[in-house]
C-alpha cells in the first residue's frame, strides 16, 4: 500500500520538465495497488486477513493495518477509480499549471485512503482519515479562480471541524475501553453507560457525516465538486465522501457492534435523517443548473443511501449500503469524467447548454446515459442491485417506510438525471433562434463534425469505458466470486451475529 | 418434463446482437435490411423450434449467473411465455418487412431500428422470464429502449408524449418493485409457479396490498383506465412503432404482467378464496365500455385505435380475472387476436397516411376505390374485432363469455356483446365511407400502396382468418392458451 507513497514523493522530487515520467508515476502509482488487492481478495474471501506489524509511535499510539473484507471492498474501489483518474488526468490536465502538485497529491491521497480503507483500529484510521481531508485541499483549489478557493476554504473548514469531533470521540473511547481495535462485535460495551455510549456515538457520526454529507453538515459538498477538476471530482464523489460513510460503517459495526447500536436505539434517528436527506438533497439536484453541481447533490443523496442501508442492521441492508459505496463511486465516478469532457473540450457547464451534444460526443454521452440510467436503479446495472439489496433490507427490518423512500429517491434520480441526456440527445443545437441560411450552415457544421475520437484524446475515453465497464459488470453479474457482494456476505454472518 | 436449453437464453439475445451491429454499422439502408431481416427470421425459428416440445408440456430453461443473494436471472420457457413469444416473434417478422419501406423518408433509422430490435430482445426476454426479478429486469429494460421510439420524431408533441409515457411508467415500474421486493422478503422466492408462490398463510391485508401493488403497476403498460392516458399520446411515433409496441410488446407486456401475477403469484386457488379478482374484472369491464366510447368519439385515426386498444386489453384482463378455464383461454388468445387485427389496421393506417398523408377518418372518403387491398384487410380486422365469427375476435368473444358463465357473471356477457356493438359503431362507419362513399375529388383510380407494405397487411389479415377459422391447429395460439390454461387451472 505504499506503492502510491512512494511515487508520490517522486513526483515531488523530480524537477518540472519530467511531466511525462510524472504521468507514468501517476499510472502505475494506482494500478499497482489496485493488483496487489486483488490478489488478497481471494483470501480475504476465506477469512485470512493479511496484518502488518504494529507501528508503535508512542506507548499509548500504534498504528496497525488489517487487510478484512469491508477494506478489501473501500480500497480496490479507491485504486480503481484512482486508476481511472488519473489516467483521464493525462488528458484533462494537459497545458494546465502545477502538474507536479496535482499528481503529487493525487497519489499522496491515494496513498491516504488505502490507509483509511486498510486501517485496523480507529486511531490509524483517524490519522489517515486527517490526512485526506487536509492533502485533498490543493486538488479541490487546483484552478485557483476565485470560487475555487472559496470552495476550497468553506470544504477545509468543514472537515477539520469534522476531525476535531472524531478526535474527541477517539479519545473517549480509547480511555473508556483502553483499546480502539476494530472488531467484529464492537469494543464498547453497556457497562459504560447508556448517555455516555449515546454521546461517543453522536460525537462520531457528527464528525464522520461531515464527510459522507449527510445533511446539515453537507454544505461544503455542492462547493467543492463543481470547482475541482473533474478527474478530482470524481474521485471526491467517488471516494472521499465514501470514506466518510466508510468510517461510519467502521463505528457502527467495528466499535459499537451491531448489537449495542441496536440495542441504544440509535440507528433507526440514523436512518431517519439519511432518509430525509436522500429526498431533499435529490430535489435540490433537480434545481441545479450547473451539471457538476447536480451531480453533487446527487452524491449526497448517494450517500445516504449507504448510510441507510448500515443503519438498518439487517444482513440484506448491510450487503446494500456497502455494496453501494462501489457501485456508486463507479456510476458518479463515470458521470463526472464524462461531465469533465464537456467542459475540457467544449467548455459546457450547464444543462441548459448541453442541448444536443450527444450528436457531437456519442460515446461520451452514451457512456454517461448509461451511467445515469445505473444510478436511477435500471436494471440489470450497479445501482440495481444496491436498489434491491437495500430494498429487501428495509423489509427485513420491517420499515416498509424506508422501501417507499428508496423507491422515491429512484424516481427523482431519473427527475435529475434523464432531463440531461434529454436535452443531449433530443434537442437541437438552439436550432429555432437562428435565421434559415444560418440554420442551414449550423447543420453543415454539424456534418463536418470531426469524429469524437479526434477530439477527446483516448487517455480521457478509456477511463469512461472502464468505468461503463465496471457498471455493468457489477450489476450483471454482482454476485461473482470476488466481487463486492461475495466479500460482503462473507463479512456481514460475523458483524450481524448476535 | 424440464429440460435445460441454451434457445431459451438465444431468442432475446439474436435480437440484441442484431442492435449491436445496427448500431455500429447500420448507415445504409442495405446493412439495416440484412441485419434486421436476418436477425427476426433467425428469431422466428429459433422461438418457432421450442413450439412442438412446449405443447408437449415440455419446459425449456436456461439458468444464468446468480443476481444477487437469493435471486438469480432465469429465464425459463412455459406455454404461456412460448405463446406471448411466438406472437411477438412472428409479427416482429412482418412489421420489420413493413417498416423497411414505411421508414425510408425517415430520419436516424439506424436509432430507429437499433432500439426496435433492443425492444423486442427485452419482450422475448419477458415472456421467457423464469421469475418475477427477471421479469422486472426485461420489463424495465423495455420501458426505456422503447422511449426513443415514443419520441422518434422528435416534434414538440412527440418528445411530450415521451416524457408523459415515462411519467407514467417509470412510478409504475417502481410499484412493481416494491410489490416484488415484499414478496420476496415474505416468500423467500420470486419463482413463477404453476400454482402461485403465495397461501393464505399470509395476511390477507399484506396481499391485498401486493395485489393492488401489481395490479397498479402492470396495469399501466396494460392502458387499464385510469392509467391509460399515456398510450393515446404516444401515438404519435411512427406506424410501425404504434404497431408493434402499442398493439403489441409494450402494451401486451403490462397484459402478460397481470396474467403472471394471477396465474403464476398469487395462484388461481387462492384468488378465488380472496376474491380480488372480482374488483378487477369490474375494473376491466369497465374500461371495455369507457374505452370504447373515447374510440368513438376520436376523429384520428390512429388515435381511435389506440382507444380501442385500451378497450381490448381489457378483454385479457377481464378473461384472466374470471378464474375460469374458459376465461383464462379467452383472455390468454386474445393476447394473439387483437395483435394481430390491431397490427392490421395500423399497417393500414400507415399505409394511408404515406400514400395520402390523411390522418383523419373525415377525410377518407372513399379511401377503398383507391386502396381496395388495403382497406380490404381493414375491413377484415374490423369485423374481427366486432367478433364476426370465422374471425379471430369470434374466438375471444365465444371463450370469454363462456368463462364469465362458468364464473356465474352473466353480467359480463353483456358487456362483451355491448361492447361488440360499439366496436361495430366506430369501425363499420370507416369501412362504409371507405368503400360506398366516391372520393370527393372523383378520382377512383387504383392507387395501392408499396408491395412491401400492403403483403404485411394481407399475411396478418390472412391470420386473422387462420386464427378464427382454423383455430384448433396444434401450433397456432389457441392450442398453446389451452395447455397454458390447463396447466393454471386443473
Amino acid at each position: 500500500m505504499f506503492t502510491p507513497f512512494l511515487t508520490g514523493s517522486i513526483i515531488f522530487l523530480t524537477s518540472k520538465s519530467f511531466l511525462k515520467l510524472k504521468e507514468w508515476l501517476a499510472f502505475l502509482g494506482s494500478l499497482l495497488p489496485f493488483i496487489f488487492l486483488l490478489l488478497i481478495i481471494p483470501l480475504s474471501l476465506r477469512n485470512v486477513f493479511l496484518v502488518t506489524p504494529i507501528i508503535r509511535i508512542t506507548p499509548d499510539i500504534w498504528l496497525r493495518f488489517r487487510a478484512d473484507q469491508l477494506a478489501l471492498i473501500f480500497g480496490s474501489t479507491a485504486a480503481l477509480l484512482w486508476f481511472m483518474a488519473s489516467l483521464y488526468s493525462w488528458g484533462y490536465m494537459k497545458g494546465k499549471e502545477h502538474l507536479t502538485r496535482f499528481y503529487g497529491f493525487l497519489l499522496l491521497n491515494l496513498s491516504w485512503t488505502l490507509g483509511v480503507a486498510l486501517a485496523g483500529n480507529l486511531l490509524t484510521l483517524y490519522i489517515f482519515y486527517e490526512l485526506l481531508s487536509i492533502s485533498s485541499y490543493p486538488i479541490i483549489a487546483h484552478e485557483e479562480t476565485p470560487e475555487a478557493l472559496a470552495a476550497a476554504k468553506k470544504y477545509l473548514i468543514y472537515v477539520i471541524v469534522g476531525g476535531v469531533f472524531i478526535f474527541l470521540g477517539l479519545v473517549i473511547t480509547y480511555f473508556l475501553c483502553g483499546t480502539q481495535t476494530f472488531t467484529e462485535t464492537g469494543i464498547m460495551s453497556l457497562s459504560i453507560g447508556k448517555t455516555m455510549l449515546t454521546f461517543i456515538f453522536l460525537v462520531f457520526i457528527i464528525g464522520f457525516g461531515v464527510k459522507a454529507a449527510i445533511m446539515p453538515l453537507h454544505g461544503w459538498v455542492p462547493d467543492a465538486h463543481p470547482a475541482a477538476p473533474a478527474p478530482a471530482s470524481a474521485l471526491l464523489s467517488g471516494i472521499l465522501v465514501a470514506a466518510g460513510a466508510f468510517g461510519i460503517i467502521r463505528i457502527f459495526y467495528n466499535i459499537f457492534g451491531a448489537s449495542l447500536v441496536q440495542k441504544l436505539q440509535l440507528n433507526l434517528p440514523l436512518a431517519y435523517l439519511a432518509s430525509l436527506t436522500i429526498i431533499v438533497s435529490s430535489i435540490l439536484a433537480i434545481t441545479q443548473d450547473n451539471l457538476k453541481r447536480r451531480l453533487a447533490y446527487s452524491t449526497i443523496g448517494q450517500m445516504s443511501y449507504v448510510v441507510l442501508g448500515i443503519s438498518l442492521i439487517t444482513p440484506n441492508g448491510f450487503l446494500g449500503g456497502v455494496v453501494h459505496i462501489a457501485n456508486h463511486a463507479f456510476m458518479k465516478g463515470t458521470l463526472f469524467l464524462t461531465a469533465g469532457v464537456l467542459i475540457k473540450t467544449a467548455d459546457k457547464r450547464n444543462v441548459s447548454e448541453m442541448n444536443g451534444v450527444g450528436y457531437a460526443y456519442p460515446l461520451t454521452m452514451g457512456a454517461f446515459t448509461l451511467a445515469a440510467l445505473a444510478l436511477i436503479g435500471t436494471p440489470p446495472m450497479a445501482g440495481f442491485v444496491s436498489k434491491w439489496l437495500l430494498g429487501v433490507g428495509t423489509l427485513e427490518a420491517s420499515q416498509p417506510l424506508f422501501l417507499a423512500v428508496l423507491l422515491l429517491g429512484s424516481l427523482l434520480c431519473a427527475g435529475y438525471l434523464l432531463p440531461v441526456v434529454y436535452v443531449s440527445f433530443f434537442k437541437k443545437e438552439a436550432e429555432e433562434i437562428l435565421s434559415e441560411p444560418a440554420a442551414a450552415q449550423n447543420k453543415k457544421s454539424i456534418e463536418k463534425l470531426e469524429p469524437e475520437v479526434d477530439k477527446v484524446p483516448w487517455s480521457m475515453l478509456v477511463p469512461i469505458f472502464i468505468g461503463i465497464s465496471a457498471v455493468i459488470i457489477l450489476g450483471i453479474c454482482a454476485a461473482l466470486y470476488g466481487l463486492p457482494i461475495s466479500l460482503a456476505e462473507v463479512t456481514v454472518k460475523k458483524l450481524l451475529s448476535f | 418434463m424440464e429440460v435445460a436449453d441454451i434457445r431459451p437464453l438465444l431468442a432475446p439475445t439474436v435480437s440484441l446482437i442484431c442492435a449491436i451491429f445496427i448500431f455500429l454499422s447500420g448507415n445504409t439502408d442495405a446493412s439495416r435490411k440484412f441485419w434486421s431481416l436476418s436477425a427476426s427470421t433467425v428469431k422466428f425459428f429459433l422461438v418457432m423450434s421450442m413450439l412442438p416440445g412446449s405443447l408437449k408440456g415440455t419446459i425449456y430453461f436456461t439458468q444464468l449467473v446468480p443476481f444477487a443473494p437469493g435471486v438469480d436471472i432465469n429465464l425459463r420457457v412455459d406455454p404461456l411465455g412460448m405463446f406471448f413469444a411466438s406472437v411477438s416473434s412472428t409479427l416482429w417478422l412482418v412489421t420489420t418487412v413493413y417498416a423497411l419501406t414505411y421508414m425510408k423518408p425517415e430520419h436516424a433509422q439506424k436509432r430507429f431500428f437499433g432500439f426496435f430490435a433492443l425492444a423486442v430482445s427485452t419482450t422475448v426476454g419477458i415472456s421467457f422470464s423464469g421469475n418475477l426479478f427477471t421479469l422486472f429486469i426485461f420489463y424495465e429494460l423495455l420501458t426505456i429502449v422503447t422511449y426513443p421510439l415514443v419520441i422518434h420524431e422528435e416534434t414538440p408533441e412527440a418528445l411530450r408524449a415521451g416524457k408523459k409515457y415515462l411519467i407514467f411508467t417509470l412510478p409504475a415500474g417502481a410499484l412493481i418493485l416494491l410489490a416484488i421486493c415484499i414478496t420476496f422478503f415474505l416468500t423467500g422466492t420470486t419463482t413463477l409457479s404453476q400454482n402461485g408462490i403465495f397461501s393464505l398463510k399470509y395476511d390477507i391485508k399484506t396481499l391485498a396490498f401486493l395485489f393492488a401493488a401489481y395490479i397498479a403497476g402492470f396495469g399501466v403498460k396494460a392502458a387499464i383506465m385510469p392509467l391509460h392516458s399515456w398510450l393515446p399520446s404516444a401515438m404519435v411515433a411512427p406506424t410501425p412503432v404504434s404497431a408493434l409496441l402499442h398493439a403489441v410488446a409494450v402494451v401486451k407486456a403490462g397484459a402478460f404482467g397481470i396474467l403472471r401475477v394471477i396465474f403464476n403469484v398469487f395462484g388461481v386457488e387462492l384468488l378465488r378464496e380472496l376474491g380480488f379478482c372480482n374488483y378487477l374484472a369490474y375494473i376491466a369491464a369497465f374500461t371495455i365500455i369507457a374505452g370504447s366510447f373515447m374510440a368513438l368519439l376520436q376523429e384520428n385515426l390512429k388515435r381511435r385505435l389506440a382507444y380501442s386498444t385500451v378497450s381490448q386489453l381489457s378483454y385479457i384482463v377481464l378473461g384472466a380475472s374470471l378464474l375460469t378455464p374458459s376465461g383464462a383461454m379467452g383472455g390468454i388468445v386474445h393476447l394473439a387476436n387483437q395483435a394481430f387485427q390491431k397490427i392490421t389496421m395500423f399497417f393500414v393506417a400507415g399505409s394511408i397516411e404515406r400514400k395520402t398523408g390523411k390522418k383523419n377518418i373525415s377525410e377518407m372518403v372513399g379511401i377503398g376505390y383507391k386502396m381496395p387491398f388495403t382497406m380490404a384487410t381493414f375491413t377484415l380486422a374490423s369485423l374481427g374485432f366486432m367478433g364476426v365469427p370465422l374471425l379471430a375476435g369470434f374466438i375471444t368473444k365465444w371463450y370469454v363469455s363462456l368463462g364469465a358463465l362458468e364464473a356465474n357473471e352473466p353480467f359480463f356477457v353483456g358487456i362483451m356483446l355491448l361492447s361488440a356493438l360499439l366496436n361495430a359503431s366506430y369501425w363499420l362507419p370507416i369501412v362504409y365511407i371507405a368503400f360506398f362513399k366516391k372520393p370527393p375529388d372523383g378520382d377512383t383510380k387504383r392507387d395501392e400502396a408499396l408491395s412491401s407494405m400492403l403483403y404485411p397487411c394481407i399475411i396478418c389479415a390472412l391470420y386473422i382468418i387462420a386464427l378464427g377459422t382454423f383455430a384448433e391447429i396444434p401450433g397456432l395460439p389457441l392450442s398453446l392458451a389451452k395447455t397454458a390454461a390447463h396447466l393454471f387451472l386443473k
